[in-house]
């Protein structure tokens, strides 16, 4: 994915120059995806209901995401193609097979998130794993000399009503490469402060019910093609608490509490 | 999952052979007789008579000419349900298809969002929830 402000590699600063953008990629790519999590539901306020037990998921996805439709503010929509998502015994998962429209700016800032309402609920699991869009489309920030906080959000759509919007903070800094790393390539991390902070509400259901995301704290690591900044990799480690309020409870209002511990590991095939 | 759970809910009323995503990929060829040219993903949606007669929705524009024909001949096992609303996502790169998914179309979005939930829930637990919850869906969602 084409991307890139001004980043310096190297550990060399060039102080001064100003955010460019990159063409809008044209080429196909294809990165694997590896997504790790445990979640844990409590019970915070509320008549009591039973709640389902913590568990974890480690899901692999094969993306392919091809480009769509060039827009006239140099924004691009591309079509992400899940071409195959499997569990850790390599069973095969619904999201398989599932496609989302993916509209951003070249500097992977993602503006509109097209049909994420058809890969919800168990196996699917977009509900929670929407840190898929800015584990693969990181806006990574100018950066020279010196750490920047830059800030990003994203809005993802469920269907008419439902929708819940993040936002995440950070302050990115250039990194030394690391072994593995390609020859050449640039290394960037963001890291504490994090702060991911989010509200969704459902007015699909009546009365609607409402989710706060609030973040615990995280790290990534994004390493970019010195040409043309596409992405290469991305690992990122974050863990957030999304409270969630239930008005029409039958017994009275209720409130579950889930954390989520997450790591995503996506790899440039 | 969902697909299971549906079809695990209408196996209570009339047991059978219900068309699974692995019914389905059986029927699929080894190969196919074209091969749009370019790059590109195209989705197709249609029903599975109980038959196993294929109907297709009319075609998006994207999708290829080539494909249709090939689609609906396809034929599937003959299964206890009137309609099953399946969804082929095809995929081609530099003109070469890549082996398509199949599967019974995705449900719409359950009524419990946001709470994640996993993927081996037994049939009907998540209903309980919603039902324990107070969810009900709106009209006209």
């Amino acid at each position: 994915m084409a991307r890139l402000g001004c980043i310096v590699g190297l550990g060399l600063a060039l102080a001064g120059c100003g955010p460019r953008v990159a063409p809008a990629p044209v080429a196909d790519e294809r990165f694997t995806v590896q997504l790790e999590g445990s979640f844990a539901t409590v019970q915070s306020a509320g008549p009591s209901i039973p709640v389902p037990g913590p568990f974890t998921e480690s899901w692999t996805l094969d993306l392919l995401i091809v480009p769509l439709e060039a827009h006239p503010d140099d924004s691009i929509t591309r079509r992400w193609t899940i071409v195959a998502a499997v569990d850790a015994a390599g069973a095969a998962l619904p999201l398989t097979g599932r496609v989302f429209d993916v509209r951003q700016f070249p500097s992977g800032e993602l503006l509109q998130l097209g049909h994420v309402g058809r890969a919800v609920g168990p196996g699917y699991g977009m509900e929670a794993w929407d840190l898929l869009f800015f584990a693969v489309s990181p806006k990574v920030p100018a950066v020279g000399r010196q750490p920047v906080r830059s800030t990003t959000g994203w809005t993802t759509p469920f269907g008419l009503g439902r929708s819940q919007r993040l936002i995440h903070s950070a302050i990115w800094a250039l990194a030394p490469l690391a072994p593995g790393d390609p020859p050449g390539a640039l290394a960037v991390t963001w890291a504490d402060p994090v702060a991911l902070e989010g509200r969704g509400t459902d007015r699909g259901v009546d009365p609607a019910p409402e989710v706060r995301w609030d973040g615990r704290g995280g790290e990534g690591r994004v390493v970019l093609a010195r040409d043309g900044g596409a992405l290469l990799s991305h690992r990122l480690r974050l863990e957030r608490q999304a409270t969630l309020r239930f008005p029409g409870a039958p017994g009275g209002p209720v409130e579950l509490q889930q954390d989520h511990a997450v790591e995503i590991r996506v790899e440039r095939r | 999952m969902i697909a299971a759970l549906l079809a695990s809910s209408v196996a209570t009323a009339a047991p059978g052979p219900y068309l699974d995503r692995a019914m389905l990929e059986a029927a699929l060829p080894a190969s196919w007789p074209c091969a749009p040219a370019g790059d590109g993903v195209a989705v197709l949606t249609g029903v599975v008579a109980a038959d196993g007669r294929l109907h297709l929705d009319p075609q998006p524009p994207t999708a290829p000419a080539c494909l249709g024909p090939a689609v609906e001949a396809l034929r599937f096992p003959a299964h206890p349900e009137a309609a099953v609303p399946v969804q082929f996502s095809f995929t081609w790169a530099a003109g070469r298809l890549l082996p398509p998914a199949v599967d019974r179309a995705p449900p719409p979005a359950p009524v419990l969002l946001f709470l994640h939930l996993p993927a081996g829930l037994p049939a009907g637990a998540a209903e309980a929830l919603e039902r324990a919850l107070g969810l009900r869906r709106s009209e006209g969602v």
